[in-house]
């Protein structure tokens, strides 16, 4: 597939990250499947229902992997909504006579459905999706452990009503008489599907802004990311996994109480997903094949008995034993669990041509104004900005110059949305905007932070598309493009690597090309060349000046380098104490005595100011 | 009654308090919420029996309990949180999670499966009576113990040079360095303090219940955490107010919910939880932690 | 101390020698499969129980078997207390040849199992189950071995009765069948016979404070004379510590589950206790001579009524090969549900006529200075027992 690039034409039915995810995907589930047909060839009934058991167990732990794995944030409640998966199940599918002795006060809207497993599934797929925006939408203020601990109390909560609402569940009583219709090859088809949508997740723009969001929360609002949809979307996905997963699991079981959907299966889903490694759909399928595999094996001997003639003690509980000295293992010596953070990558392996870049070139934008208007940001009784009002236009540089703590970043910040003034507008094109990072980098403000803020555990071509994207709904286009800005800062042959990898020069470069490619019509700049060398700044330069001349955007930059400053930009403007003591052309600036006074700072300066002030008076 | 209920209230409140206080003051050092602190509880409850088996009197046997604890929680930070020092909060969550339920098998294998009885002195079960209103001894020994404890811990972390450091710690660690602390023994005795309240909270735990069993850490630690997050993760006022509310509220609603709705009570103190979170994401008392950019 | 050590000894013991009589696989061999809780919260009830079982097919097979023609390998495999463990251990019991099936105590994890022995006709017996719903909701192989609880509770209310009692408070838990549905039986039982419910408080399992619950009782302007509850360990200790740490002097009943030796360890603190079991070893009586020949068995005395109904499960075993003359499945099934009077060591036992839940004796027992003395044994008219 070495294909010369010019005659390409044709476009990918798939944008390349789709295709790669589906590749990945389908050799999973030929494993699953693979192992399937071996258990029913081979194995007794008792192997079968292991893998059926397994199949299952997939479908909720990657349910798990599809939020806590892309989001970070581990959830507890997992085994709540596998618990109204079953119990869902069990009532749409229960037969209507047997409903009648089991559950005598159940609704009537509830009773005597009496339907097949897969009707019966795709009501709990839909149920599941109401469940998931219902229980995901306050989980969208929380942060971290915060979100951690609303995970675990949404557990108990649902634990408890479902042992509190006997007319429908039974209590604590067992449910019983649900048909067992869920075979193998039932489960593995779910699983499978499954597979697939958790290995995709990850490639959608919903999947990267969660991932970059876990990445760097900042940094993803910087580029545009709503990081409260894209962890709604998946909080969903993972619901409607582990609704799925419960109704195969009630048809699996029988039989079943609350407190089979509890703490305990939380836990052993928790372990499998760690175990593999949480961040990938890789580490949730090899976790739970891992976790099975040792718990079958490690049961057999638990039980004493004969073991070629040798007499064992009787030892129980060493599988909660072994898995908890597995999982203790796992997460000190490879706290990314045995697959890490990787994704199968096929594609990447055999040398397949990753994504071209876009050959057209970027389109000059519009004129347009990015106007402060008396802003002020009091922090703590200190004043940082003070009432600062200027202009910026399309198709300029602009410098922002001064002492350290004069206010450059927070001027900065509330230009990008990202700090609300105390006092003051900010306003785009005209129109004035509440602060809110993600969207004014959508709305055309771009910008990159004094200290890095690039997503480490993403590679170098998906930091770029997370920000492709929010301008650009088709993946295929949005990869070409990013893939271009990359190549514009010379970083188009690291793209398959993990920014984490990169040297520090090359991560300003791609934050600066991450920005880019959020198409600005503005792009601010906090010190791009702080910690590069001599070589590397004059690079910057060049290229921030050819972005500029091809694109016509708005450039506005804090600097100390002050050469760099001098040679770049054609406007500067000077803050000290939080107001603007100068703005003008760089000779304008580098001439006025107030400039000179604030920046050296020195008795001769301010001697010299002074004195010139008493010749005007 | 209500006055009573009240003084119920406390008495719960008092001993969630002194575990949220032990998992707040792990947390606020090392990052670490350890859901192995019940299986501490547990511990100190088998050596509370143990000693008395042995025929130690009462008062030495709640000692040689507590002390076990402490030195327990040393032990388990030594040989398995060591290792993982500056590894995320996740990681240290589901690394406590693991050692948490190897305990549990160790206790069930190595002790009993089953629950074992622990005789209170008489005079535990007793109670007071001031005309027609009765304390019973149990609730006022939790509320004196829960108090002392904590005032004693307030002492040590405002008058010690040690707890001062770990004060400091708590809000940035490097400046334990600067002062010229080794950090492990700052992070040593965070634990040592956390074994104590859990060995402690273990004796007031066993005297209501008067038996051990090998899950008897899970519920406290539970209600622990959950406190300690309401009232800001790593926040020792916090700990000890969301322990307290957290017990005023469970009382209060096990006292008050009609019958019909009284099944729903663990889901109506949750859904609080989440809605105190929502309203304020960093808990009642929030941490003081300096940012480093 | 050494108590707690003893069990897991007496374990291994019976593992050793069951594989030892195993060895004489001379004579026909029937498989029993096992698929009870060794690990979890539900280990405690399974492990007396199988313990009891143990003895008296090591017996039986001393003597040739089921029947004295069937050798029984017994197959144990651990549930882990999970339900979806215990289906799993039973298919692989079944793949391996069981004939016979017992379960564990728990009642979702019978009927999980029951399902799978269901299709395949296998006769199936629940180690110490009492939920009344058990043997219905799978069909006509699961059998019950323990007095169900509605039966446990007509028979603690009939005495209730018979003692005068007028007025009882429920304490019941939502968390579990037994500790929700026990009381409940019992008050229908009580009301029908002129007693009246005054009053009704709730728990969570594991809960450690019991204190507003009991001021709620204190508080009533109606007293009770009774509370019923079904609570067990850690839930029942803790709440009588605090019940009578709070000056309540109001008689306590319950059921079955607290006859253990944790509970008897509270001594004085579970004085006028009552409670029932499923028989009581009176001089001179069968039972105790099985509690000696237990000792002997296991090294160490029964914990509670869990072991003879462990080894009574044997006995029925055996007549009831005997009485098919094979060790057909349908057979066996057919004989047991067809067990009347059956003489067991605790007493008569009888299917015939019964949901397969059997109709048997009930010992109540109360504590009195940290010993469970036996009041008397009875058993409950089948009218008065109610529904489940």
């Amino acid at each position: 597939m070495a294909a010369a690039p010019d005659d390409s034409k044709p476009r990918n039915v798939m944008p390349a990250a789709f295709r790669a995810a589906t590749v990945d995907a389908l050799c999973m589930v030929a494993v699953l499947l693979l192992m399937a047909l071996a258990a029913a060839a081979f194995g007794g009934a008792a192997m079968q229902r292991v893998v059926t058991y397994a199949a299952i167990m997939l479908t909720a732990v990657l349910g798990l992997q599809i939020f806590s794995g892309n989001s970070g944030i581990v959830s507890f409640a997992q085994a709540a909504f596998v618990g109204i998966g079953a119990y869902a199940t069990g009532i749409l599918t229960m037969p209507a006579a047997l409903q009648r002795t089991a559950l005598r006060d159940l609704p009537q809207f509830l009773a005597g459905h009496e339907l097949s497993f897969f009707a019966a599934l795709a009501v709990v797929l839909a149920l599941a999706a109401l469940v998931g925006l219902l229980t995901g939408t306050p989980l969208l203020r929380l942060t971290g452990s915060s979100a951690s601990i609303a995970t675990l109390a949404m557990l108990i909560i649902v634990y408890t009503l479902l042992v509190a609402g006997r007319e429908i569940t039974r209590g604590s009583q067992p449910f019983y008489g649900v048909p067992r219709e869920v075979g193998l090859w039932t489960a593995a088809a779910v699983a499978s599907v499954a597979l697939i949508a958790a290995r995709l997740f990850r490639e959608t723009s919903f999947g990267l802004a969660t991932r970059a969001a876990a990445d760097d929360e900042r940094g993803a609002a910087a580029v545009g990311v709503d990081q409260r949809m894209a962890r709604l979307a998946a909080w969903v996905a993972g619901v409607i996994a582990a609704m799925a997963a419960g109704a195969l699991m009630a048809q699996f079981l029988g039989a079943f109480s609350p407190r089979d959907f509890y703490f305990d299966l939380g836990f052993t889903m928790l372990a499998m997903l760690i175990v593999g490694g949480m961040s990938s759909s890789l580490g949730a399928f090899a976790g739970v094949i891992v976790t099975i595999v040792v718990i079958e094996a490690v049961r057999r001997f638990e039980g004493g008995g004969e073991v070629l003639g040798l007499h064992l003690p009787v030892m129980f509980g060493l599988t909660q034993g072994v898995l908890a000295i597995a999982m203790i293992l796992v997460i000190w010596r490879r706290p990314t669990g045995l697959f890490g953070e990787r994704e199968l990558n096929l594609m990447r392996m055999t040398g397949s041509p990753a994504v071209n870049a876009s050959t057209a070139l970027p389109r000059p934008v519009s004129a347009d104004r990015l106007v402060a208007e008396h802003l002020t940001r009091r922090y703590a009784g200190v004043v940082a900005v003070d009432d600062v009002s200027l202009s910026f236009e399309t198709d300029s540089i602009t410098g922002i110059i001064g002492p350290n703590g004069a206010g450059k970043t927070t001027l900065l910040n509330m230009l990008a949305g990202d700090v609300q003034p105390s006092a003051g507008t900010v306003s785009v094109g005209g129109t004035v905007r509440q602060a809110s990072a993600f969207r004014f980098a959508r709305s055309g403000v771009a910008r990159t932070f004094q200290n890095i803020r690039v997503f480490p555990h993403m590679t170098v071509l998906e930091n770029a598309v997370v920000a492709a994207r929010q301008v650009e709904p088709d993946l295929g286009q949005a990869e070409a493009a990013a893939m271009a800005e990359l190549a514009r800062m010379g970083l188009e042959k690291l793209a398959d690597q993990p920014a984490a990898r990169l040297a520090y020069g090359q991560r300003r470069r791609l934050e600066v090309a991450r920005a880019l490619a959020l198409r600005p019509r503005f792009l601010l700049l906090d010190e791009p060349a702080a910690g590069m060398n001599a070589v590397e700044t004059a690079e910057l330069v060049a290229i921030l000046s050819a972005v500029r001349v091809e694109r016509r955007i708005g450039v506005v930059l804090i600097e100390h380098d002050m050469r760099l400053v001098m040679t770049l930009c054609e406007r500067i403007v000077v803050i000290d104490h939080g107001h603007v003591i100068a703005d003008g052309t760089p000779s304008e600036v580098q001439n006025n005595p107030a400039v000179i006074a604030a920046y050296l700072g020195s008795r001769t300066a301010r001697a010299k100011s002074a004195a010139s002030e008493e010749q005007t008076a | 009654m209500f006055a009573q209920q009240i003084i119920n209230a406390i008495s719960l409140g008092g001993v969630y308090a002194l575990l949220a206080l032990g998992l707040a003051i792990v947390f606020s050092i090392v990052g670490l919420i350890n859901f192995a602190h019940g299986e501490l509880m547990t511990l100190s409850g088998y050596a509370l029996l143990a000693a008395l088996v042995f025929g130690l009197p009462f008062p030495l046997a709640v000692l040689v309990a507590v002390s076990c604890g402490a030195l327990a929680a040393v032990a388990m930070e030594r040989i398995a949180f060591r290792p993982m020092r500056g590894a995320s909060v996740t990681s240290l969550l589901l690394t406590s999670f693991a050692v948490s339920s190897l305990l549990k098998v160790v206790f069930q294998n190595g002790i009993s499966a089953r629950p074992q009885a622990v005789a209170m002195p008489g005079w535990m079960t007793g109670a007071f009576s001031f005309g027609d209103f009765t304390i019973g001894v149990g609730p006022s020994i939790s509320i004196v113990v829960s108090a002392l404890a904590l005032i004693l811990l307030e002492t040590f972390l405002r008058r010690s040079v040690t707890g001062t450091a770990m004060r400091a710690a708590a809000e940035d660690f490097d400046v334990v360095r600067l002062m010229g602390i080794p950090a492990s023994r700052i992070i040593a005795t965070a634990f040592l303090l956390s074994g104590l309240l859990a060995g402690l909270a273990a004796m007031l735990w066993v005297a209501q219940r008067a038996s051990v069993d090998p899950l008897m850490g899970f519920t406290p630690v539970l209600k622990a955490f959950i406190a300690a997050v309401v009232g800001g993760l790593g926040s020792l006022p916090g700990a000890v107010a969301g322990g307290f509310l957290l017990g005023i509220i469970e009382v209060l609603l096990q006292a008050t919910l009609p019958a019909a709705i009284a099944p729903y009570r663990d889901a109506i103190v949750l859904s609080g939880v989440i809605a105190v979170l929502l309203l304020r994401p960093q808990g009642l008392i929030p941490a003081v932690r300096v940012q480093r950019s | 101390m050494p108590r707690l050590y003893r069990l897991q000894r007496a374990a291994l013991c019976a593992a050793v020698f069951g594989i030892a009589s195993f060895s004489t696989a001379n004579a026909e061999e029937i498989i029993i499969g096992a698929a009870t809780a060794q690990t979890g919260g539900l280990a405690p009830y399974d492990q007396p129980a199988l313990a009891g079982l143990r003895m008296s097919l090591d017996e039986l097979n001393a003597k040739g078997g089921l029947g004295g023609k069937y050798v029984v390998k017994l197959l144990i495999k651990d549930t882990r207390s999970d339900t979806a463990q215990t289906a799993t251990v039973a298919q692989e019991l079944i793949d391996a040849g069981a004939k016979i099936m017992i379960t564990p105590c728990d009642a979702d994890a019978s009927i999980s199992a029951g399902q799978l022995t269901q299709p395949a006709g296998i006769p199936t017996l629940t180690l110490c189950g009492s939920a009344p719903v058990l043997t219905d909701a799978v069909g006509d192989v699961m059998f019950g071995t323990y007095p169900a609880d509605n039966v446990q509770a007509t028979a603690v209310a009939d005495f209730a009765v018979s003692e005068g009692k007028k007025k009882v408070f429920l304490l019941t838990s939502p968390d579990s069948t037994y500790t929700a549905n026990l009381p409940e039986y019992f008050g229908k039982v009580f009301e029908k016979k002129g007693g009246a419910v005054v009053g009704r408080g709730t728990f969570s399992m594991g809960q450690p404070d019991f204190s507003a619950e009991i001021t709620n009782i204190k508080g009533m302007a109606d007293q009770p004379d009774l509370i019923m509850t079904a609570a067990y360990e850690p839930d029942f200790p803790a709440f009588i510590q605090q019940l009578r740490g709070a000056g309540v002097t109001v008689p306590v009943y319950g059921a079955d589950a607290i006859g253990t030796p944790t509970i008897k360890a509270l001594g004085k603190l579970v004085d006028g206790v009552v409670y029932t079991a499923a028989g009581y070893a009176e001089p001179g009586s069968k039972l105790e001579a099985f509690n000696a020949a237990f000792t002997k068995y296991a090294g160490h005395a029964p914990e509670s009524t869990y072991e003879v109904n462990g080894y009574e499960i044997g006995l029925i075993l055996d007549q009831a090969v005997k009485t098919a003359g094979s060790d057909d499945a349908k057979a066996i099934r057919d004989a047991i549900a067809g067990l009347k009077d059956f003489q067991g060591v605790t007493g008569k036992i009888t299917y015939a006529g019964t949901n397969r839940m059997p109709l048997r004796a009930v010992a109540l027992m109360r504590y009195e200075g940290g010993e469970g003395k036996h009041v008397k044994t009875l058993i409950p008219d089948a009218a008065d027992v109610p529904a489940p």
